[in-house]
């Protein structure tokens, strides 16, 4: 592989840990509305990148959302891997890379990982219903941000500066 | 080699595999997912606009005072106000630390003067009689409460000049939805006795299995009140119940010994290991974000370095900040007071005297920056209500109740502020207080064999 292209995936990896640092700041004052910033710009970035970068696409998007979510470990895997595989598998369908694919996909993997979250709530052995029924609601509310923001900035991110060697995929 | 790992099905069914196994928390992979996200902590302390723990900081001097106080008042609270139930008795008062697993009509308690404590020692709470001292624990007591299935003690019964024996110990099964659990009434010697007020009565002739020091040790507690004895309703085939004032679930948190008086103040008072005052008992924690971002909650991720357990409190100046809720791969998630996750036991002091207990409090969301919402039981708001009756304007404060391994008694939660009718919930003043100084519990380490008081 080309040092540039390890510079993209280097440089794609610090974008996403610095989205979601800033989404961890911005929770206490957005609170549920909070869009999940470090995911959107994945999967922005994954709907144009090659084939054989999505590897090291997913490993950098594990590693940015390890940071600061608060679910156990296996949950942020799963649920991250689920969305990435499921917007890999739709982006041979779709559009991800247009303004409709994209807030779409931010949406849903928003409501897929809120709704995982709320679902090990119950699945838990204390079974809390009301952790479930707080992560349900927020997952409704950040899903709303997130296509919002993949709506609006989605195009942006796409266009950063250094990650040009990733986004060659024809649409 | 590659064609099969390529194959879209295989990786479906490899993802949905996941999901099911982190749905259900399978230890190895929770483990293995934990250190393929291990870089993910290295990046954290990198990149955040973080605050670092530093040294382990002096509590605030009036908080402190505060907090001493109210310890003492705890301790105060539970001795009977009735000074006959105080003459010629000698109490050590005791703190609640958790109840036994699979026990849950044993509580293990630490006592101000361990020495003097015996096994078979009454318990009581101001004039009520909670049980008896069972055994001795790595320097705590195991006290059986009266609501345990084989607890016996003897009793009168008295209603103006009537009077009859019984034996109480055990629950009975409610023969109505609203009658609630009392205490099993057994061998009544007359069944005409409604409503009369049933006191300890242990004696020679009735407790023919206690002699000696035991049955003065049990005799102690003679005149303690064990409730009103209640009759069954009409063709129920259940034994008269005895009616108790206590919440034997939440609503005990601390409670007094009757000792032998010729032992008592021989000294080593092991609930001075718990004294939240003491700064060895504390451990200044590296925050490394400060929340952590996942929908619906108010977590803040610390550094573990190896003494965090699950329910340790985390406070800063003695103001509870939250609790440990999970380590795992070198962190550490703490649950913050407006977090759904978020329990703790409370009492509230209200005015500087009266101690009221809320049971357990519930992160319920944030109000705004000043202030949390923590819900409670309707039983614990109305206990509230009754004790502002008499002085609405008095100040209210919310303390630990310190009867949960891994909290002290006596950290502030806040200040209670006024409310719209009709919500199950306190709203609590919350002062700012910085990451950077926030300190976890380590004082007493989590025992494989106790769940926490609930």
């Amino acid at each position: 592989m080309k040092p540039m292209r390890w510079l993209s995936i280097a440089l794609f990896a610090g974008l996403l840990g610095w989205l979601a640092l800033l989404e961890a700041l911005a929770r206490p004052h957005l609170g549920g509305w909070t869009p999940n910033l470090a995911l959107a710009a994945a999967l922005a970035v994954l709907a144009r990148a090659e084939e054989r970068d999505l590897w090291w696409l997913c490993v950098a998007t594990l590693w940015a959302r390890g940071i600061v979510a608060a679910e156990p470990a296996a949950l942020v895997v799963a649920g991250t891997a689920c969305v990435l595989w499921g917007a890999f598998v739709a982006r041979g369908v779709f559009d991800l890379a247009g303004h409709a694919g994209r807030a779409l996909a931010a949406a849903l993997a928003s409501l897929w990982l809120g709704g995982l979250s709320a679902l090990s709530h119950l699945a838990s052995e204390d079974g809390s219903s009301a952790l479930a029924a707080a992560a349900g609601g927020d997952a409704l509310r950040s899903a709303l941000g997130s296509g919002i923001f993949a709506l609006l900035l989605g195009g942006l991110l796409q266009a950063v500066p250094g990650l040009g060697p990733l986004a060659r995929r024809a649409s | 080699m590659t064609s099969w790992l390529r194959s879209r099905t295989l990786q479906f069914v490899a993802l949905l595999a996941l999901c099911a196994l982190a749905l259900r928390r399978v230890e190895g992979v929770e483990q293995a997912c934990a250190l393929l996200l291990a870089p993910s902590a290295a990046l954290a302390s990198f990149l955040a606009p973080f605050e670092f723990g530093g040294e382990v900081q002096a509590a605030d001097a009036d908080l402190a005072q505060s907090s001493r106080a109210v310890r003492a008042l705890y301790a105060r609270q539970v001795l009977p106000e009735d000074e006959q139930l105080r003459a010629g008795r000698a109490f050590v008062a005791c703190e609640v630390v958790a109840r036994v697993a699979g026990a849950p009509d044993r509580v293990i308690v630490r006592a101000h003067d361990h020495l003097a404590v015996r096994v078979g020692d009454p318990a009581t709470l101001r004039e009520h009689y909670l049980g008896r001292v069972a055994a001795e624990r790595d320097g705590e007591w195991e006290v059986e409460l009266a609501t345990a299935r084989d607890h016996r003690v003897g009793a009168v019964a008295r209603a103006e000049d009537e009077v009859a024996r019984l034996v109480v110990g055990g629950l009975r099964r409610a023969s109505s939805a609203d009658e609630g659990a009392l205490l099993a009434a057994w061998a009544v010697d007359d069944h005409g006795l409604d409503g009369a007020l049933v006191r300890v009565q242990e004696s020679a002739a009735g407790s023919a299995a206690l002699q000696g020091p035991d049955l003065a040790s049990a005799q102690r507690a003679n005149g303690y009140l064990l409730g009103r004895l209640r009759a069954p309703r009409r063709g129920a085939a259940l034994p008269p119940g005895v009616r108790s004032e206590l919440d034997w679930e939440h609503g005990l948190h601390h409670l007094a010994i009757l000792v032998d008086p010729r032992a008592a103040q021989v000294g080593d008072a092991r609930l001075d290991e718990r004294d939240p005052l003491d700064p060895r008992k504390w451990r200044a924690l590296e925050t490394v974000a400060r929340r952590a971002s996942s929908p619906g909650r108010s977590v803040s991720r610390v550094k573990d370095f190896g003494q965090l357990r699950p329910g340790a409190a985390v406070a800063s100046d003695l103001r509870l900040a939250g609790r440990v809720e999970r380590c795992s791969g070198g962190l550490a998630d703490v649950a913050l007071l407006e977090d759904p996750a978020f329990a703790v036991e409370a009492l509230a002091v209200v005015g500087s005297a009266r101690v009221v207990s809320l049971g357990i409090l519930r992160g319920a969301g944030r109000v705004d920056a000043g202030s949390v919402l923590l819900a409670c039981d309707a039983s614990a708001l109305q206990r509230l209500r009754a004790a502002l009756e008499g002085a609405p304007d008095a100040a209210v404060s919310v303390w630990t109740a310190g009867s949960e391994r891994g909290v002290p008694a006596a950290l502030l939660v806040g200040a209670l502020l006024p409310q719209q009718g009709g919500v199950a919930a306190l709203r609590i003043a919350r002062v700012h207080e910085p990451a950077s100084r926030r300190q976890a519990w380590i004082g007493d380490g989590a025992q494989s064999d106790e769940v926490e008081a609930r």
